[in-house]
């Protein structure tokens, strides 16, 4: 081989080495710098509605006798009205069921709505849609929600309704409230809006980086 | 023409220029290329070890930290971190010239798509233990990949509440989160170990480790980038911001940018595209069922039994069995499932009793009767038996010096009668010009052809030929000029041995008549 030969040789390693380290830390810039985001994250402390019917005695025949109860109770989550409002354009307006495949584990929200830097002014309302406890086929319409204030009947019918059935904190974690947050934020370059539940406040709250 | 075979000769034609480049430059015996399969093998094994190290001082409670502690190491753990990332990419590159090279050789479907198909999974776990690696270092690309997997996650109707609630910053990364990812990134590479031994499990005599020379110089050419350029830290993640600028190491997250631009559905429909493709490669690359080639057979009244298409079946087709004739001996039985129909067989086998149907050594003698009642060679002249993958494509359109230029299916499937025949019928010289033994499709063909042709096996070439009349040589299709020099020098080289011995040629060899005329 001659030292040419070599020196191609070396060269061309050297050369394959350097693009390896070059597309090893390629640059990209993942998200523009006039861009934030606001993010929307909790688990709503969602009353669950159980609607319970005899058996008849059609259906009870054909059952196995161990499962021959006297009544079916059907549990489900009270679904909820998201409504998201920035610089008075509606970005989100949805109803949320509960998780799971009988809509019966808790309402988690989890929203990304990206939004221009700047002053925004944030409007956001998260209510229970059912007028009262076992009626949650019964679904608002997002101009009523709209037009309900934070107290409205359905939520104290609800309230009272947990209430007859046994008290303590517990009951009061499952209690459906409606929850608003209405804030102007200044929000950075990049920077994340986080929204998510404050349970000791018992109201929706922007997380701040430490 | 069809689309497949023009997307093979797309991936075939450069491929195989940089091949005949690499091999100028280095040699078929040290062209990286040639050794891709084997190479991420040794690259991988250098990542599990420089992992181990960097095992020693991660920290899944402080993740970040103790990856920026590692890599102000400035006489450990900076190298071995650089070792260990451009490792890591050099694999992946291994791994895609090694799957274009099985692609576009036609290397990639029939019984070859086990190891398709367990080299697709492979693929797909290395770059899953990427993945996880990344997330571990909890930087702004972590951050990224973390967020686009469970984007991802929650496009799947499986999981009760959103898996991406779990990067909300809330709260800061637990260290379970950490220990899953440490635990796959550790778990991963010992489940590959399985899928390797099903991606190999089809060949004979598999090549795990490349020659020496090669795996040492790509190993320190790696050290010298990791030395000369470490790897430095990418700024925090930080789930309240959106990451700006991200180092993005292309090899493995080349598809982060699209995936960042799609909802998690569209990301997770994107890789399971790409995925369904590369899996599905067997089936749509397989050529009608018309234009297959056949599997090898075997004549039973011509098998002796030698088991020496056994030994050289580069993919473990041919096993050995009990006749029912009643005749002593065992028979040759070829599993079709298993048959390349390289042919290799056929030049193993000295009474021509097994290959696939047209090309065992009888087939091969019948075609050279014909050939040589067309044209008779010039006599003193040269005949060049190329491999019609490599120099004896038709379109490689090379000068073979004006020597007589003769394809052949693969120098593996010659059989050594026929290089005798051609001497008998003039012929001054025989040059067998094989692809590099590492770039056989065949696996083995020039090995083997080298091992008869000059060494006695089976079916090896008779003592009664003049073996420095016969030369083998190595060139791909992309090395006309060596191929022409090859040529040039083995002419010359006869011809200084006729001067010295004072004689044009060589008399002619009778004693093959009889196979000659049983084959008519």
């Amino acid at each position: 081989m001659t030292a040419g030969a070599r020196i191609a040789a070396v060269a061309t390693a050297a050369l394959a080495a350097l693009a390896i380290g070059a597309a090893s830390r390629a640059p990209w810039a993942a998200s523009p710098a006039d861009r934030a985001l606001l993010r929307l994250s909790w688990r709503a402390p969602s009353e669950v509605a159980e609607q319970c019917r005899p058996l008849s005695e059609e259906e009870k025949a054909d059952l196995p006798v161990h499962m021959q109860v006297p009544k079916v109770c059907e549990t489900r989550a009270v679904p909820y009205f998201l409504e998201v409002r920035i610089d008075g354009a509606t970005f989100a307006a949805d109803t949320i069921h509960g998780a799971g495949a009988r809509e019966d584990r808790p309402i988690t929200v989890f929203r990304e709505i990206p939004v221009a830097v700047g002053e925004r002014a944030i409007d956001i309302a998260f209510r229970p849609v059912v007028q009262a406890r076992g009626a949650h086929e019964n679904e608002d319409s997002a101009d009523d929600l709209a037009d309900r204030d934070d107290d409205g009947d359905e939520e104290e019918d609800g309230d009272g309704d947990e209430e007859e059935d046994g008290g303590g904190d517990e009951e009061e974690d499952n209690v459906a409230l409606a929850l608003t947050y209405s804030e102007t934020l200044a929000l950075g370059a990049r920077e994340v809006a986080l929204i998510t539940f404050d349970p000791a406040r018992r109201g929706l709250v922007r997380v701040v980086s430490p | 023409m069809t689309p497949l075979p023009n997307l093979r000769r797309a991936a075939w034609w450069p491929l195989s220029a940089i091949d005949g480049a690499l091999n100028r430059l280095y040699g078929w015996r040290f062209n990286p290329l040639y050794q891709s399969g084997a190479l991420a093998i040794v690259l991988l094994g250098v990542v599990s070890a420089t992992g181990l190290y960097l095992f020693l001082f991660y920290r899944i409670g402080a993740p970040y930290e103790s990856v920026e502690r590692i890599t102000a190491q400035a006489w450990t753990g900076r190298w071995i971190r650089g070792l260990h990332r451009y490792a890591s990419d050099a694999a992946l590159v291994a791994v895609g010239v090694h799957a274009i090279r099985m692609f576009a050789q036609g290397r990639s479907w029939g019984p070859r798509a086990l190891a398709w198909i367990s080299g697709v999974v492979l693929t797909g776990l290395v770059l899953l233990c990427g993945w996880t690696g990344y997330v571990m270092v909890w930087d702004v690309q972590g951050q990224a990949l973390a967020v686009a997997g469970a984007r991802m996650l929650d496009a799947l109707p499986l999981f009760s509440e959103p898996i991406s609630s779990a990067f909300v910053g809330e709260a800061p990364m637990t260290g379970q989160f950490f220990f899953l990812n440490l635990f796959l990134h550790i778990a991963i590479p010992v489940g590959m170990g399985i899928v390797l031994w099903l991606h190999v499990s089809r060949v004979a005599r598999p090549t795990l480790v490349p020659p020496r020379g090669i795996w040492a110089i790509a190993l320190v050419t790696l050290l010298g980038l990791a030395l000369a350029w470490p790897i430095g830290m990418a700024p925090p993640a930080d789930l309240l911001r959106l990451p700006g600028d991200v180092p993005l190491d292309i090899f493995y997250t080349i598809w982060l940018p699209v995936a960042w631009a799609l909802p998690g559905w569209g990301a997770l429909a994107m890789l399971a595209t790409i995925t369904l493709l590369a899996l599905s490669v067997p089936f749509w690359s397989r050529p009608h069922a018309t234009r297959r080639p056949p599997a090898s057979t075997v004549d039973d009244r011509l098998c002796t039994g030698c088991v020496q298409c056994s030994l050289d079946c580069p993919y473990e087709a041919i096993t050995m069995v009990a006749r029912s004739d009643g005749r002593a001996e065992l028979l040759a039985q070829v599993d079709p499932a298993r048959c390349v129909s390289c042919g290799i067989c056929a030049g193993s086998c000295a009474p021509m009793g097994v290959g696939p149907p047209g090309r065992t050594g009888r087939d091969q003698l019948s075609d050279l009767r014909r050939v040589l009642a067309d044209a008779p060679p010039p006599a003193g002249g040269v005949v060049v038996l190329a491999c019609d993958r490599g120099l004896g494509d038709p379109t490689a359109e090379w000068d073979p010096d004006g020597a007589r230029l003769q394809p052949i299916p693969c120098a593996g499937n010659l059989h050594t009668s026929i290089v005798e025949q051609w001497l008998r019928a003039g012929t001054a010289g025989v040059l067998v010009l094989a692809c590099p033994p590492r770039d056989c499709w065949n696996r083995e063909g020039p090995t083997w052809a080298g091992e008869r042709l000059f060494h006695d096996r089976e079916a090896e070439l008779h003592r009664r030929v003049d073996k420095s009349r016969v030369r083998l040589a190595y060139a791909s299709r992309g090395e006309a000029g060596a191929g022409r020099a090859e040529v040039t020098r083995f002419r010359a080289e006869l011809a200084k041995r006729a001067r010295e011995e004072g004689h044009e040629d060589v008399d002619p060899i009778r004693e093959c008549d009889p196979v000659l005329e049983a084959v008519e």
